[in-house]
């Protein structure tokens, strides 16, 4: 009987702890994935309060309070209307705004866009149409810290000068 | 020979039947000296404090606040005119003239059209009120048409800076209203308190105005 034969044998070594095979990832996790990229507060909801992430934003619905979403994006959409400061890497403008805003990187006032307070970032963009009452403010970082060095404009901008040897 | 030689076309001459896109024309804008004169002057200032009155037009004042002015926008309330008072008729409450911002506050202050649209009975006020919130050593800028206006009313203008002395004029699409041309000694005795630097006359009949609000002891 030669099928008899061909029987495994029992591995004698100890058993491994059990792995993941490695391939795609499950469905379960890149759904999660998803998920977490189009963040959304919806029309129907209000919050009323401190609102903070880590992650990019975008708000349909009603906000009065403070938003904090350091490194990220706010994108306050065509029915969003917020009542707050606003503190974000980038904001991006196509509702309402009444409050302050101050922009790691870029604020944007799209052409439907209504805003009523003070901007405060590098990168400062007001679509034509865009309604808009309050200040801006596009200091620099750069020139932040020079204002704390106690640098002027010309120390700061002067060109380095190589410093050369000159031989006999 | 009975044929004239025909004159040989270049060879990317667009042939007849191909269809000739109209290139996109390319704004250069109008001189503006005065206006480049007033922000040379003010951008001096380390911070300096600019309002944009009338129309809102982003890349101006984008273009302002990269050259590190703060700049404020106003979305100012034109004046109406005042109604025709009988002798011996009550006063009428009427709404002063008045910018949201307090005293001495900006070392520049653009408002472009703006005074065409403000009644000739209520500019006074208006220069009034430009001189409260001007700084001391501060500036006004201001344009004045003075070609006649049309029978309809017009729309206002947003004026796009493509640099300190270059300017393009677009009409936008806010409602219209009616023009008033004021002669220039009305707008000079509007703009008392200050020192009218410059009044300068475009080709398409725009004055250009720029006035300085001297401190005490300047």
């Amino acid at each position: 009987m030669t099928w008899l034969k061909q029987k495994p044998e029992p591995d004698p070594r100890p058993a491994e702890p059990f792995r993941v095979p490695a391939g795609p990832e499950p469905v379960q996790t890149r759904e999660r994935t998803m998920v977490e990229k189009l963040v959304n507060i919806g029309q129907s909801i209000q919050i009323k309060g401190e609102l903070t992430g880590n992650e990019d934003l975008t708000i349909e619905g009603k906000v009065d309070g403070k938003i904090i979403l350091k490194d990220h994006n706010l994108t306050i959409g065509a029915n969003g209307r917020i009542t707050a400061e606003i503190h974000a890497k980038t904001v991006i403008v196509v509702g309402e705004v009444v409050g302050n805003i101050s922009a790691d990187d870029k604020v944007e006032v799209a052409p439907t866009g209504a805003m009523k307070g003070d901007i405060s970032a590098p990168r400062v963009v007001l679509a034509d149409g865009a309604r808009f009452k309050g200040s801006i403010d596009m200091e620099r970082k750069q020139m932040q810290g020079m204002a704390s060095s106690g640098k002027t404009v010309a120390e700061m901008t002067r060109p380095v000068m190589a410093k050369v040897a000159v031989g006999d | 020979m009975l044929f004239g030689r025909r004159t040989q076309e270049p060879a990317d001459a667009p042939r007849s039947s191909e269809r000739v896109e109209p290139k996109p024309q390319i704004s250069t804008g109008t001189p503006c000296a005065s206006l480049a004169r007033a922000l040379t002057r003010v951008l001096r200032e380390p911070k300096p404090e600019i309002l944009n009155l009338g129309p809102l037009c982003g890349e101006s004042v984008v273009y302002l606040a990269g050259r590190g002015a703060r700049v404020t926008v106003e979305d100012f309330d034109l004046p109406s005119p005042l109604p025709p008072r009988q002798p011996g008729e009550a006063a009428i409450e009427r709404t002063p003239v008045a910018l949201e911002h307090p005293d001495g506050k900006f070392h520049l202050v653009l408002t472009w059209e703006l005074t065409d649209f403000v009644p000739p009975d209520r500019l006074a006020e208006y220069g009034s009120e430009l001189r409260r919130v001007t700084r001391d050593g501060g500036w006004v800028f201001l344009l004045s048409q003075a070609a006649q206006p049309s029978p309809r009313e017009e729309a206002l203008s947003r004026y796009r800076l493509l640099a300190d002395d270059l300017l393009v004029r677009e009409v936008c699409d806010l409602s219209p209203r009616r023009r008033f041309v004021h002669p220039t000694r009305e707008i000079e005795r509007a703009l008392a308190g200050f020192s009218i630097q410059g009044i300068h006359l475009q080709r398409n009949q725009m004055r250009e105005i720029i006035a300085f609000k001297a401190g005490v002891g300047a």
